[in-house]
């Protein structure tokens, strides 16, 4: 009995179905090399690492490839032991650092996949491993942060496209038999990378159009959000405000006009000094994968002091977390609505002030740190943000249109009294804040009031004058200049919407930057820099406006956070596209498409304007539609449809007849008329006439007039004569 | 669609999953570009079974145990050429075919480790498949011709059986196939012994026994006279001497021989309490086609024949050729049992002729079946065995009894004119089983009236 278990075992070990293919087995292990080189670059291995294992699975593959006819009992039970290995040392990490799998994950693929490398006899074992190699390579595209992992990606699709091709030659090969004579040539090398080239190109633009389309819901179930290693932070030194780019930045605005550095922005500090001029350098600052669009603040001023915006000096509240995340608490009298939940990770590409951005209001903060700071200037990190630095933040938007904000409640002074305070300011910004429709009687009206004026009259410009000493910044921004930058606007708004008694703060941050939609995340640039105003509405919260001329409050419902991203994708290329263009071309193209949408506006205003004064239109219009349908699709019916509804049998046995002949090669040409093609059949038959036939069918299919009974006979009879001559003629019998 | 598109639509579906969860933009694409890998595998496995000519070439007749030579000819119209395309020719005796059979039979666990052999078996077109043949590159506007020999064939008149152009696409993620059915007639002739004694004729054809026929002027092998030439007359038949002689071409005229007439009935009643009845016809057309042979070439008149539902088909056999045509159309269609099958042949049977009838080892009334047979008549019953023409092995042996049993009882109990029982078992040597028949009652024991 033993000897049998082992005779068992030792059939049982004996690999069937070899795989000889050696172009599929160097197909495979080229995609399993791009997936591990595609992880080493998204950084979720180390180089050295994935050199090690490209060394050991070419090792592999070479020694599964010598091998593939042996039992390898013993290199079987290696591979389960180190199997197990991998498998256990994946449970210690995940166990260790349970906020993100894929990294240990990833280590656990690769080792499976070097050590499955050593056994593969089988073109199963084969298409396991190129499975295994697709998921290394979703694993690193769910870490790629730029578009250029299409590149590799589209390598991994070449190798695997090729692998599936000699998978399925050789499937093939093997079901079925070698015929005895006339067997084609195989398919050349030299034709498989056209066949390729073109797989890619249909497989490539074939996946755009689907990726446009696929529905892409903004919700995240996923309750662990990314974020990098934890770093050591002692609370005992207390709160230091640092920005990078400005690093002997006083508390408060100096006398002089702060220098402004291009590669940093001067609105992440303690104050926001509206005397700076300058411009921002287009540097990538971060990359910000989010659920929805929105302003990613930093910022939150409270003073106005007539030239800078001043955050509120306050000591910061120190959290602690021993557990991520940092649960954001605020105060009882700061109520919020948001009922849009944004889910956003950051991903930092350039060292930052130790400021946590996030869309209003935050809930929920993942940060590689057990202690952080908050105050009414927002939420501050304990060190600053270095490049590489990911935080994950979860938000609660307002969306104004999903809200009933024309509600006529002001806002409790003595609660937001900071926020409605205001330095001294010139009569005429007092006449110009009464004249803006100050008797509308809800504070959102007033405030959106404000916001038109502002965007109708004053033009966004980055060449402003310096502001004279001593002179108001937003009297001399509504009234000298007529023109600004955004923080001139932001400030102009908030001012205003004082002076009407809405309380509001100025924040600073970045817009939401440009969406990659190949990479879903968006793109921000130092650039995108950008300050805007929040107003407070009793019951409602702190409500985001931007009045510069230009930007709008991106809406959840918007960009990436769309079902379908084929918006962004068109949006996302004519940026490209454009960049190719001169300006003067660009700005003559945009004038056309402007034109072409302003006439079809006004054609569709018209519509409306006719729909509205005579209501009765669109049905007269759909009425008058349906029955020149109905005449059309009449008069076709009737053209080959008896009045009976059935097909005439004179039209049925020439159409027989026609076809009968079309079987022995003598088709009609589709532009021969029947008479034609009686001529052309009397020349080929000498003595065929079908006159008599010819001319009752023109009767009934162009005539529409019934036969009677024996001419009805009579061309069936005929043709049927006409058939046997002609099958004599050519094959010598009736047929 | 197949398993693998199955599981490359659910991958993609989890690499969705994912990317909404984690917001990954690039696993989107990577979705994206899997469901379009399938839909192009889908399109080019559909466009690959389109534009394709189907031409097949052989012979019109053949034996059951000859291999078929064929030629496919393969037409690709369009410009595009193709690649993996399978092409695949059905097997003419299953015309009804709907689909391509690419894939052989699963082999169990248990059959691949007992049966060493299982890897040497003959191909699906050697054993009855259909046969399957890749193109690996078919260039555009090109013809192959495509040429194998198929085997066991089974008796019977096929027409227009189905080819199939099949494809999964150059991914093998989808499949597509379309059937084709070029016009095609074969006819299969069933498998004969060339027998080299058949006692039921050899021994009762004693001179006293024999019926003379009547002499008269044909193609036999006996001298007859001489006549002068007509136009027509074979050369070798010319009489040199008398042609010499009379300065005239003489040709000589041979007595036709006429021996004694002989019925060949087969039993065709469908039997259902077995499934092996198909292959037990086969092996009755077969048995058929050894008697009628070695008759025909001892000189006897053959006659053939059998039900078709109710009707009765006879043929008198105008040579061998026409006998195993006549044989391969035969059908299991009767709709009466062999005793009234017998009765039905009423004045086929002439009185003093043999009478042979092939059926299954089934129980009937052979007193009414003896009742029907002319006086004087010879009566030899081939019996073919249900039980071993079944598929499941294991009822050979329990149902073998029962045709021994049947053989017995008439061997202890024969009717009148019974003079040779043969039982013939799938498998059996067809010229032992008919050279040595089973029983051969000692002469000839007449019906008497």
């Amino acid at each position: 009995m033993p000897g049998k278990i082992a005779d068992y075992f030792r059939r049982l070990s004996i690999p069937r179905e070899v795989e000889d293919s050696l172009a599929l087995r160097l197909s495979v292990w080229a995609a399993v090399v791009l997936s591990i080189m595609a992880l080493a670059t998204q950084a979720a291995i180390n180089r050295g690492l994935a050199f090690a294992c490209i060394l050991l699975l070419s090792l592999g593959s070479y020694t599964s490839w010598r091998r593939r006819h042996k039992r390898n009992t013993v290199i079987k039970i290696f591979i389960a032991v180190f199997t197990l290995a991998a498998l256990a040392s994946f449970l210690r990490q995940v166990y260790l650092q349970p906020y993100d799998p894929r990294l240990p994950l990833a280590e656990l693929f690769l080792w499976v996949q070097v050590l499955h490398s050593y056994d593969l006899p089988r073109r199963r074992d084969l298409m396991l491993v190129l499975i295994s190699s697709l998921i290394l390579l979703s694993l690193a595209a769910s870490f790629a942060l730029s578009a250029g992992f299409v590149w590799l990606f589209l390598l991994w699709l070449t190798a695997a496209l090729s692998s599936m091709y000699f998978a399925q030659a050789s499937r093939l090969l093997g079901l079925s038999a070698t015929p005895v004579r006339g067997a084609p040539p195989p398919p050349s090398w030299k034709r498989l990378p056209v066949l390729l080239l073109v797989l890619l190109v249909m497989i490539t633009s074939g996946g755009l159009a689907i990726g446009a389309v696929l529905p892409r819901p903004a919700f995240n179930v996923l309750r662990t959000l990314p974020f990098s290693l934890r770093r050591a932070f002692s609370p005992s030194s207390g709160f230091k405000f640092n920005n990078p780019g400005y690093p002997r930045l006083p508390v408060r605005p100096p006398e002089n006009p702060l220098e402004v550095n291009p590669e940093a922005y001067f609105g992440f500090s303690t104050f926001l000094d509206l005397r700076s001029r300058g411009q921002m350098v287009d540097l990538p600052v971060m990359k910000v994968r989010s659920t929805a669009p929105a302003y990613w603040g930093g910022m939150y001023f409270q003073t106005y002091s007539g030239d800078s915006w001043l955050a509120a000096e306050e000591e910061p509240a120190l959290l602690h977390a021993i557990e991520q995340p940092f649960y954001i608490e605020y105060g009882p009298g700061s109520p919020h609505l948001g009922g849009h939940e944004v889910v956003q990770t950051y991903y930092l590409e350039s060292e930052q002030p130790n400021v946590i951005f996030s869309a209003y209001r935050p809930r929920l903060i993942y940060f590689p740190s057990d202690y952080l700071y908050q105050d009414s200037s927002g939420l501050k990190s304990p060190y600053n943000l270095s490049e590489g630095t990911i935080y994950s933040a979860v938000s609660d938007l307002i969306v104004p249109g999903e809200m009933n904000l024309s509600l006529n409640i002001e806002a409790d002074e003595e609660t937001f009294a900071p926020y409605l305070e205001l330095p001294h300011l010139p009569q005429r910004v007092l006449d110009l804040s009464a004249g803006i429709k100050a008797d509308l009687p809800g504070p959102y009206q007033r405030a959106l009031a404000i916001e038109d004026y502002l965007k109708s009259n004053y033009t966004y410009s980055l060449d402003v004058d310096p502001l004279p000493p001593g002179q108001d910044a937003v009297d001399d921004f509504l009234f000298e200049q007529h023109r600004g930058y955004c923080e001139h606007f932001a400030s102009a708004f908030a001012v205003l919407c004082r002076l009407q008694g809405i309380p509001s703060r100025v924040v600073t941050g970045y817009a939401t930057g440009d969406y990659n939609p190949f990479s879903g995340l968006y793109e921000v640039s130092l650039d995108d820099a950008h300050a805007w105003v929040e107003i407070y509405l009793r019951g409602v919260g702190w409500l985001t406006m931007d009045p510069t001329p230009g930007f709008s409050i991106p809406q959840p419902s918007q960009g990436s956070g769309s079902l379908w991203i084929l918006g962004d994708l068109l949006r996302w290329m004519g940026t490209r596209l454009a960049a190719l263009f001169p300006p003067s071309l660009l700005s003559a193209l945009k004038g056309v498409f402007h034109a072409m949408a302003s006439a079809f506006v006004a054609a569709g205003r018209g519509i409306a304007y006719a729909i509205r004064r005579l209501p009765w239109l669109p049905f007269a219009l759909a009425l008058v539609l349906s029955l020149s349908m109905l005449y059309v699709l009449s008069r076709r019916k009737r053209r080959c449809v008896s009045p009976e509804g059935i097909l005439d049998p004179a039209v049925a046995a020439m159409g027989n007849f026609l076809a009968v002949l079309a079987s022995l090669g003598i088709e009609r040409h589709p532009s021969q008329t029947v008479e034609e093609y009686a001529h052309r059949l009397s020349s080929l038959v000498p003595g065929l006439d079908i006159q008599l036939e010819l001319g009752l069918f023109e009767r009934v299919r162009y005539g529409r007039e019934a036969l009677r009974l024996e001419e009805a006979i009579s061309i069936n009879t005929g043709l049927k004569a006409a058939l046997e001559k002609i099958n004599i003629s050519i094959k010598g019998h009736p047929g | 669609m197949s398993r693998r598109s199955f599981a490359v639509i659910a991958l993609s579906l989890a690499l969705v999953l994912i990317g909404i969860n984690s917001q990954a933009g690039c696993l989107f694409w990577l979705a994206s570009m899997l469901l379009a890998a399938l839909s192009v595998s889908w399109l080019l496995s559909l466009f690959q079974v389109r534009g394709l000519t189907f031409e097949r070439r052989h012979k019109q007749e053949i034996g059951e145990d000859q291999l078929l030579e064929l030629t496919l000819s393969i037409q690709n119209r369009s410009r595009i050429p193709r690649s993996l395309l399978e092409v695949l020719d059905g097997d003419p005796s299953r015309p009804g075919e709907k689909k391509p059979r690419l894939k052989p039979p699963r082999k169990t666990i248990r059959e691949q480790w007992h049966d060493p052999s299982a890897a040497v078996k003959p191909p699906p077109e050697e054993a009855g498949g259909q046969a399957a043949f890749l193109l690996e590159n078919m260039p555009g506007r090109t013809k192959i011709d495509l040429m194998y020999k198929r085997g066991s064939l089974r008796r019977g008149v096929f027409n227009d059986w189905p080819g199939f152009f099949y494809s999964e696409g150059i991914l093998g993620l989808t499949r597509h196939s379309s059937r084709v059915s070029p016009a095609s007639r074969l006819v299969v002739f069933p498998s004969y012994a060339s027998l080299k004694s058949f006692p039921f004729i050899d021994s009762l054809l004693h001179p006293h026994h024999t019926p003379h026929g009547v002499s008269a002027k044909g193609a036999g092998m006996d001298y007859y006279g001489v006549r002068e030439f007509r136009a027509g007359d074979a050369l070798r038949h010319v009489h040199w001497r008398t042609t010499a002689r009379r300065g005239e071409l003489v040709v000589r005229e041979f007595e036709t021989e006429v021996g004694v007439p002989l019925l060949i009935l087969i039993d065709t009643q469908p039997r259902t309490e077995s499934q092996g009845t198909c292959d037990a016809l086969d092996s009755a057309a077969r048995l058929a086609a050894s008697i009628a042979r070695y008759a025909h070439y001892a000189g006897h008149p053959v006659a053939l024949a059998s039900y078709k539902g109710d009707s009765l088909d006879v043929l008198q056999i105008p040579s061998f050729r026409g006998a195993l045509q006549w044989l391969a159309t035969v059908e299991m269609d009767a709709r009466i049992g062999p005793e009234e099958q017998v009765e039905g042949l009423g004045r086929q049977i002439r009185p003093g002729s043999f009478f042979c009838h092939i059926l299954p080892a089934v129980r009937f009334d052979h007193a009414r079946a003896a009742a029907a047979l002319p006086p004087q008549s010879h009566t030899a019953l081939v019996f073919i065995d249900l039980a071993s023409h079944a598929a499941n092995g294991s009822q050979i042996s329990s149902s073998a009894g029962g045709s021994a049993q049947i053989v017995a009882d008439l061997q202890r109990a024969p009717f009148p004119g019974l003079f040779s029982l043969s039982l013939y078992r799938k498998g059996d040597d067809l010229r032992e089983c008919l050279e040595k028949s089973l029983i051969t009652f000692a002469g000839s024991r007449f019906r008497e009236r």
